[in-house]
This record gives C-alpha cells, sequence and structure tokens, in this order.
C-alpha cells in the first residue's frame, strides 16, 4: 500500500525534505510550532492550522482557569496574553488544567498593570481556586491533636492542607472577585458595584482559598490571621508563632482550621 | 476503586457518545437506554480529588466508562512522559474502563531540558525510526495499564514526502507487533483525503480500511466537521453532526469489522443531549439495517 492516494498526494515543499529528513524531525515540528511564525521549511498553511489549534486550546483552558481575569479584561486581551504565555511558559505535562500558573507574572508584566495594578492579585485568587478545586481531600488526623497534652508547643507544628493558598493584597481583592465571579459568563458586574468597590481600591484585604467538602472556597483572612498562618506555613512551632503574636487565640483559631480543611495534621 | 459497570454482550458492536462537560447534568439525571457507553477524555479527569473526582463515581455508577486520552503521544520519539503516564493509569486502575484508547502521533519533546507537550496530536513520518518508537511506547504503556490499549488514525494538516509505509500499513504493523487495538476514525480517514485533494474519498477510504487485521479494530469513531471555504483544508474540529459522506462509509465499514463498538464524538458547538443520543440511534438503525439485528 505505499503508493496510495495518500502518499502520492502528500506535499512538501523541496526545503521540507533536508529539515524532515532530520531524525529529529518532531523537536523541528515542535519548535516551528511554538514559534508562531511562518516557515520557510514546512507548508504553511498546515503549520499555521497547528499553530492556531495550539492558541485557541491555551485560550480556551485560560478561559476555564481564570472565568474573572476574563470578564475583566475582555476576550481579545486574554488572547494576547495567551500568545505571551505560550511564550514564557510552555506546556509541559498533557494536562491543560496544569498550565497557566505565571498569569500571574504575565499580567504583571502587561501594559495593563499600570492602569488595573490588582489584575495579578485576582489573578493569584484564581489560580489557587483552580488548584484548590482538583486538590485531593486530605481529612484532618484527629489523632494527632494528643500532641497537644503529651508535647511542648515548642515541639508542635501545624501542617496546613496543600489546597491551601494564603494571598495578601494591597486591594480589595475578594470584592472585585466575587463581583465578577458570582456573574453570568460574558456579562460584566453592576456598575454601583464596581464604583462602591473602585471607592476604596486602596483598601487592603487578604485571602485564603482552600477546598472544604470537595468544593473550592475564598474568605477573606484579617491581618494577624494571615501572619500567623504565613508563620504556620514556615513551619514556625505553636510556642514561638505565640511569643510573636501574644494576644493571638490559638484555641479558637485551631477550632476554626480543623472545621474548615485548612490542617492537615498537628506534627 | 470507581469500577465501571460492563456493558450487556452488544452482539454486534456497542454504541455509545462522547460525554462532554456540558452533558452532565442530564446524563446524569437519568439513565440513556439508547447508548451502551459514554467515553471520557483521560484528562478532564485527573485532579486528585474536588468535583471531578465526584462526577467521575456518578458517570461511572452509571454508564460503562470508555476512556481516552488525548495527551499521550504513542508516536514521540523520545517516548511517552513519566508522569503523565503514571495519571494515566492511575485512572484507569480507578475506572477499570470497557475500553482505553490513544491516537497515533506524537505530542512530546524537550524545551531546554523540560518536557514540553504540543497540546495537539500531530503528525507522524511513517518509518521504520518511529515505528520502532510506537511500538515500544505502546509495549510500555500496556505494560503499565495491564491491558490492550487501543490506537487511534488521527487527522493530519500535513504529511511527509518520504514516509516509508502508507498511514493503514503503518498502523496495521504497530498491532501486527504490540497486539493493541485499533480505533478507527471514519471521519478522520476522510477529512485526510479531502485535505490531500484525493478524488473518489469513499472509494479509497474503503481502501484504506481494506489493509487493517480485522480482529484487532475494536471501535469506529464518528464525528462531523465545520466546512471550509472553497479549497481550504478541513479542520477536525467535532462541532458538527457526522456527515452524510462519513454515515455512508460507517455503513460500509461495519460489514468489514461487524464487532467493533461504535463512538459518535461531538466536542464544540454542542447540540443538546437529545441530538446526540439522535445520533447514536442513527447508528444503531445503520448497523441493524446492516446486519438485520439491533
Amino acid at each position: 500500500m505505499k503508493n496510495t492516494a495518500m502518499n502520492s498526494t502528500a506535499k512538501t515543499n523541496p526545503m521540507v525534505e533536508s529539515a524532515l529528513h532530520d531524525t529529529d524531525y518532531q523537536q523541528y515540528l515542535l519548535n516551528e510550532i511554538f514559534s508562531f511564525s511562518k516557515s520557510t521549511a514546512l507548508p504553511n498553511e498546515g503549520l499555521s492550522i497547528y499553530q492556531n489549534n495550539l492558541l485557541m486550546t491555551a485560550l480556551r483552558s485560560l478561559s476555564i482557569s481564570y472565568p474573572v481575569i476574563e470578564s475583566m479584561i475582555g476576550d481579545h486581551a486574554l488572547y494576547v496574553l495567551t500568545r505571551r504565555l505560550l511564550d514564557m511558559d510552555k506546556p509541559a505535562s498533557g494536562d491543560w488544567g496544569e498550565w497557566g500558573s505565571k498569569l500571574s507574572t504575565c499580567l504583571f508584566n502587561s501594559e495593563l498593570y499600570e492602569s488595573y495594578p490588582y489584575l495579578p492579585d485576582i489573578a493569584n485568587v484564581e489560580w489557587a481556586f483552580h488548584t484548590a478545586s482538583r486538590s485531593e481531600a486530605l481529612a484532618f488526623d484527629s489523632n494527632s491533636l494528643q500532641r497537644l497534652s503529651n508535647s511542648d508547643l515548642e515541639d508542635i507544628r501545624c501542617i496546613l492542607s496543600p489546597s491551601v493558598s494564603l494571598l495578601p493584597s494591597a486591594y480589595p481583592q475578594y470584592q472585585l472577585w466575587k463581583a465578577h465571579r458570582s456573574i453570568e459568563s460574558g456579562q460584566v458586574p453592576n456598575n454601583s458595584v464596581l464604583e462602591t468597590i473602585m471607592k476604596n481600591i486602596d483598601k487592603a484585604e487578604h485571602c485564603i482559598v482552600y477546598q472544604h467538602n470537595g468544593m473550592a472556597k475564598v474568605e477573606v483572612l484579617t491581618e494577624e490571621k494571615l501572619h500567623w498562618m504565613q508563620g504556620v506555613q514556615e513551619g514556625i512551632s505553636v510556642a514561638s508563632l505565640l511569643d510573636i503574636y501574644p494576644t493571638f487565640d490559638f484555641a479558637l483559631w485551631l477550632s476554626e482550621a480543623i472545621s474548615k480543611a485548612w490542617l492537615t495534621r498537628l506534627d | 476503586m470507581i469500577s465501571t459497570q460492563y456493558p450487556q454482550e452488544c452482539e454486534y458492536g456497542c454504541i455509545g457518545v462522547g460525554l462532554r462537560h456540558e452533558h452532565y447534568t442530564q446524563a446524569l439525571s437519568q439513565k440513556a437506554c439508547s447508548i451502551d457507553f459514554v467515553e471520557l477524555h483521560a484528562e478532564n479527569f485527573f485532579a486528585h480529588g474536588g468535583p471531578s473526582r465526584h462526577l467521575l463515581e456518578e458517570i461511572a455508577k452509571l454508564y460503562p466508562v470508555s476512556i481516552h486520552g488525548t495527551s499521550m503521544g504513542l508516536g514521540s520519539l523520545v517516548g511517552v512522559n513519566d508522569r503523565y503516564l503514571s495519571r494515566f493509569t492511575q485512572l484507569v486502575n480507578d475506572v477499570d474502563p470497557i475500553y482505553v484508547s490513544d491516537h497515533a502521533c506524537f505530542t512530546w519533546g524537550n524545551d531546554s531540558g523540560k518536557p514540553l507537550h504540543a497540546g495537539d496530536l500531530l503528525p507522524l513520518k511513517f518509518d521504520t525510526q518511529t515505528l520502532n518508537a510506537t511500538v515500544t511506547n505502546i509495549d510500555r504503556v500496556q505494560q503499565e495499564i495491564g491491558r490492550q490499549l487501543l490506537v487511534e488514525n488521527v487527522v493530519t494538516y500535513f504529511s511527509f514526502s518520504n514516509n516509508m509505509f502508507a498511514e493503514a500499513e503503518f498502523l496495521a504493523e504497530v498491532a501486527h507487533r504490540t497486539q493493541c487495538g485499533l480505533l478507527v476514525d471514519l471521519n478522520n480517514i476522510l477529512v485526510n483525503l479531502h485535505n490531500q485533494k484525493v478524488q473518489d474519498t469513499t472509494v479509497n477510504a474503503l481502501k484504506w480500511l481494506s489493509f487493517l487485521p480485522q480482529e484487532q479494530v475494536k471501535e469506529l469513531h464518528l464525528a462531523g466537521s465545520s466546512l471550509p471555504q472553497q479549497g481550504d483544508m478541513i479542520i477536525d474540529d467535532h462541532s458538527k453532526p457526522v456527515s452524510e459522506q462519513c454515515w455512508q462509509l460507517y455503513a460500509l465499514a461495519i460489514r468489514h469489522f461487524p464487532k467493533a463498538a461504535t463512538l459518535i464524538e461531538w466536542d464544540n458547538d454542542l447540540p443538546t443531549w437529545d441530538v446526540l443520543l439522535e445520533e447514536a440511534s442513527k447508528a444503531r438503525e445503520i448497523r441493524k439495517a446492516a446486519w438485520g439485528s439491533v
């Protein structure tokens, strides 16, 4: 079947021969696709289809992971950022759900940042929400609570669930995220809602993102709780944290942290 | 372990549909009796937890499940990525699907020493080097998942003039050397023939099919694509009903592969769940007409 119609009509231009005789023709083709430019060695109609497929799949993936950013900046800007992100951070796992973590950096480096400096923080909230919604649910090891009666607080560390992200911000990131998250895709929030938020745009709002009962959740954290939990995340012992934050209500926080599945155990 | 159910014996091949996000609610509200199984894209269920895991459990309770990979790149010269394969294997072990499949294409390469994934099904050069790599990859995957893998032909937007084998010849050799099964996408054959400006596409498609080992063809995919501008290539976007030409080829192909399962693929611009099920019913009617049996 060597000379089937499919073979006899195969189209390559003369330069394709040398390039594609290379034993590493696959890497060559990948490089040409990710270059997003025309090729001197490959049929450009076919190449541009592969380039467009890649761009559209990546764009669709970002639309799923970052619905709020899409709603805030619009389709066209997201398209431009997708192209830049593919240059900066190429897909590596075969699972598009894992690609896109660096959109926040991309926004920080973009021309949008000067006018909308809160966008990278919103992107961080969205990525944390996306990853929390995919995290494995780990139940709290209640036996580890015995360490509170058996061990010195200097030797006890609280271990955060892998789904937990702590997100400080100088902007009202939660209100901005929520205003856009709670509307239908393709819609924009009510003007009055946005005006109220923008009047207080310099109001810092810190967030925690986590998974609880199989669902990702976002909550505002007080500055006190944020600092405490950043210390927990750094592996500082309970006793040392209480030395730094002597008025912090550890018992109350522990109860909340266990009930909301922020912790997996006490070590 | 989620463990899908197995369908009752389908004497002349089971009929299923690709189950996509937009149809989850309807598909789960009541079991659709007009289909024997659903196909899920593996990567959509790679997450370790959260709603997708719960959804997978619900789907598997109601329908026999086929797991279809879209990223494995079985012809990749650099091999199949270890982490990807480990996650794929975990999913297969969890679900115990009725079929497991992926594509005869390449997807993996390198970017400054790190893995690079193409995000698409890229064309193979049908030469000895690629054949050997494909056989090695499929052997490894079948060892890992502990069962037969079905390998699907893809649409390509250019092909290599220095091929040593024709595509069907290549697939037949792969099946012979690995004992994998074949998943034949009839629409992909027709799209490739159109894009290569071959006349008499149905005749040439049948010629293509005649090179495959009958007993190793385990599944047929049917799909439709957007019509191109005059003279342009067809993009395999799975956004339309199965084309008339594809139905005609199907009616002929099921005589050649009577026990192969049939799957309706529709991935973009999705119709209602009922319209998708009607496509499955149409496949059953054509099969019934061909064999006089349901």
